[in-house]
């Protein structure tokens, strides 16, 4: 145990360095940046856009259209006595240029029943995510329009009727079931709610498992590169310790920076979202507690077990291709087939319901120890807990079968003969 | 004179090549024994069988008389290997690393003072110490390993190419450590292609070529039966 604590500290000390800690301190701070920017920008979105209107009809009608775009928290420049030519090339502040024209004969075509247009002149500054979330409000512009000319059309033709009924004589409410549980919530809703909520876990997962394994297969082939590896093998340490402390200790590191990564990343969601994760809507705060989609603290800790075994059974089979790969930069090359196999399931569970898949897709999927967490966390939500704890005994068999593999590569000649066979020529020709 | 080492018809195959044909010799208890053979003689391979590194295809190695294929795990507590161009952990001080190799030799934390002590007394390297290893210069790291090697007092020194791309300096100061720790009573099985440097060091001396042994005495001896200045002559004699 003495000489197990002994190595693990050496394997900390040697994969935590300034060159290591630097890029993702840095990578953090980025991320807090990023999102605290991406915050502001969405704040400004719930400040009134400013449009420049002309009316060149000058009618009680376009007038309304006025009282509608301000109701609608748009802040209206009334353009008096400018051409059209002469108003798309005023400035207007830092926004990119917005501007509406409402025609002559607009109210007398309207009343004629003779379908009107408006002109919406838009300048494009960027092609930005935010500039396109702006663009999206004034493109609404028509249907709000629409929305309140209509009404007042049916409510003058038709007195004796509701114009909401005339338009949308059905409407609907929305029911989603789990299991035999149910709330009154469209799934659309809840869908958005869950995804924003778990998007960062399969993120997480794939950036700690993919970290892992190249941290433990690095520390094997540096020992290699180094030509510390032969002293190592000749001391007085058995071959099982070296095994477990390297796993060990790449296994805390990643951890450490996986949480690096998550306060990075959460800082910079929280800055998409505006922090609107935080204050969640009541009624459904209210819909997800009926059906009992919540990750508790006995989801948590099943989630941590399976990522937990994941990442053990990445480093088991890390360490191993470690010891194929020639020296560090041939480390990226020996575990390409491990990346693939973590991507597979991170992809699949990303944008696929795993139990619709053909029944041979979904036994790959499950025999790939990588799977499981993935599929934990939305297992866990639907309270689906035997497939997870199955999942935890699957990963767990995999992990040990793989150990006792390293083990033996370790005990045996292999360890070093895979280099020589390499080298053999060469050793050789001399 | 008891026996540190025996090798006794020692065979390694990598598969279709046969690395080792049957090489036997025997090291005494404080004696230095040279291994001088060209580059893929074989000398590594001995080597790194003898330090329990590799297993050997067929043949015995008895280390002060455990087995090698049985007592694996006991022999790695009494002899101490220093492969050719080995390296340290470059991220850890010389301190550090030294500490770390104390560690792992002794348990008591009194054997682990002295071993540290021994081993920085060997080095010279004073103040550098607390450097991190990769600011260090060939010379420097190779005193460090050679400090590391010796610092736990092993029964048998395994020392591969011991001063390969050394300055004279350097490989000067090395030999010296090597020569005073024999007299010390440790048993130094030492593998080299200069010729010179095995001459100047061991007490016997084994020639070996394309895994074979093809003589083994004093440096006088085989001098004398060749007929030559040197041990360079005596090798060029015995391969013509």
């Amino acid at each position: 145990m003495k000489k197990f604590l002994v190595l693990l500290k050496k394997e900390i000390r040697e994969l935590i360095t300034p060159q290591m800690l630097i890029p993702i301190v840095v990578m953090v701070i980025i991320f807090s940046v990023i999102g605290s920017l991406m915050s502001k920008e969405t704040k400004k979105l719930g400040i009134p856009q400013e449009i420049n209107l002309i009316d060149q009809d000058q009618t009680p009608t376009s007038k309304e259209v006025f009282n509608i775009l301000e109701a609608s928290n748009f802040k209206i420049n009334l353009l008096k006595n400018l051409s059209i030519e002469a108003a798309t090339k005023q400035k207007q502040g830092k926004e990119a240029l917005s501007l509406i024209v409402i025609p002559q004969g607009f109210e007398k075509g309207i009343n004629n029943s003779s379908p009107q247009k408006i002109e919406i002149y838009r300048r494009v500054q960027s092609f930005s995510i935010l500039s396109d979330v702006k663009s999206s409000g004034i493109s609404k512009i028509v249907s709000l329009i629409n929305e309140t000319l209509s009404n007042q059309l049916i409510s003058k033709n038709s007195k004796n009727s509701d114009p909401q009924f005339l338009k949308y004589p059905v409407t609907s409410q929305d029911f989603v079931l789990v299991g035999d549980k149910k709330a009154n919530i469209s799934l659309d809703q809840l869908r958005g709610t869950i995804q924003s909520q778990a998007a960062f876990v399969p993120v997480i997962l794939f950036m700690v498992i993919i970290m892992a394994a190249q941290m433990v297969a690095s520390t094997v082939a540096a020992e290699k590169e180094n030509k510390t590896f032969e002293t190592l093998l000749s001391s007085p340490i058995g071959r099982k310790t070296i095994v477990l402390a390297k796993l060990v200790g790449s296994g805390i590191v990643a951890l450490l920076f996986a949480a690096f990564y998550m306060i990075g990343f959460r800082s910079y969601m929280q800055g998409i979202t505006g922090g609107a994760t935080g204050q969640a809507n009541p009624a459904l705060t209210e819909a997800l507690n009926t059906l009992g989609l919540k990750m508790g603290q006995e989801g948590y800790l099943l989630l941590g077990i399976s990522l937990f075994i994941a990442i053990l059974c990445a480093l088991a089979i890390a360490i191993i291709l470690g010891i194929l790969a020639e020296d560090v930069k041939g480390v990226q090359v020996v575990t390409t087939p491990l990346m693939i196999l973590i991507v597979i399931p991170y992809f699949l569970t990303l944008f696929f319901d795993i139990n619709t898949l053909s029944p041979v897709v979904r036994y790959i999927i499950y025999a790939i120890p990588f799977s499981h967490p993935f599929l934990a966390s939305q297992n866990i939500m639907l309270g689906n807990i035997l497939p997870i704890i199955l999942g935890i005994i699957y990963q767990l068999i995999v992990f040990i079968v793989f150990v006792v593999i390293a083990s033996k590569i370790f005990s045996s000649d292999k360890v070093l003969t895979i280099r020589l066979n390499l080298r053999k020529k060469k050793l050789f020709n001399r | 004179m008891s026996k540190a080492l025996i090798v006794n018809n020692l065979v390694k195959k990598y598969k279709e090549v046969e690395a080792l044909k049957g090489i036997s010799f025997e090291v005494g208890e404080g004696e230095i024994f040279g291994l001088v053979g060209p580059n893929g003689a074989g000398k590594s391979t001995a080597l790194k069988i003898i330090a329990t590194i590799l297993s050997p295809t067929s043949g015995e190695v008895n280390i002060f008389g455990y087995d090698i294929k049985k007592d694996a795990q006991k022999i790695r507590e009494i002899i101490s290997y220093l492969p050719e161009e080995a390296g340290a952990y470059k991220n850890l001080t010389g301190i550090a690393y030294l500490k770390f190799m104390a560690e792992i030799f002794a348990d008591d934390r009194e054997k682990q003072k002295e071993y540290l002590d021994f081993a920085i007394k060997i080095t010279g390297l004073g103040v550098r110490l607390k450097d991190k290893i990769k600011t260090y210069s060939k010379g420097m790291t190779r005193k460090l390993l050679i400090a590391r090697t010796v610092m736990s007092r092993p029964k048998l020194i395994i020392l591969d190419e011991p001063t390969s791309g050394l300055d004279v300096i350097n490989a000067y100061e090395i030999r010296s450590i090597i020569r005073d720790l024999a007299k010390k009573g440790m048993s130094v099985l030492l593998s080299s292609h200069n010729m010179l440097e095995i001459e100047f060091l061991s007490q016997r001396i084994g020639i070996i070529h394309e895994g074979k042994i093809h003589e083994i005495g004093t440096p006088e001896e085989l001098k004398k039966e060749y007929q030559a200045n040197n041990l360079e002559e005596v090798f060029i004699k015995l391969n013509s």
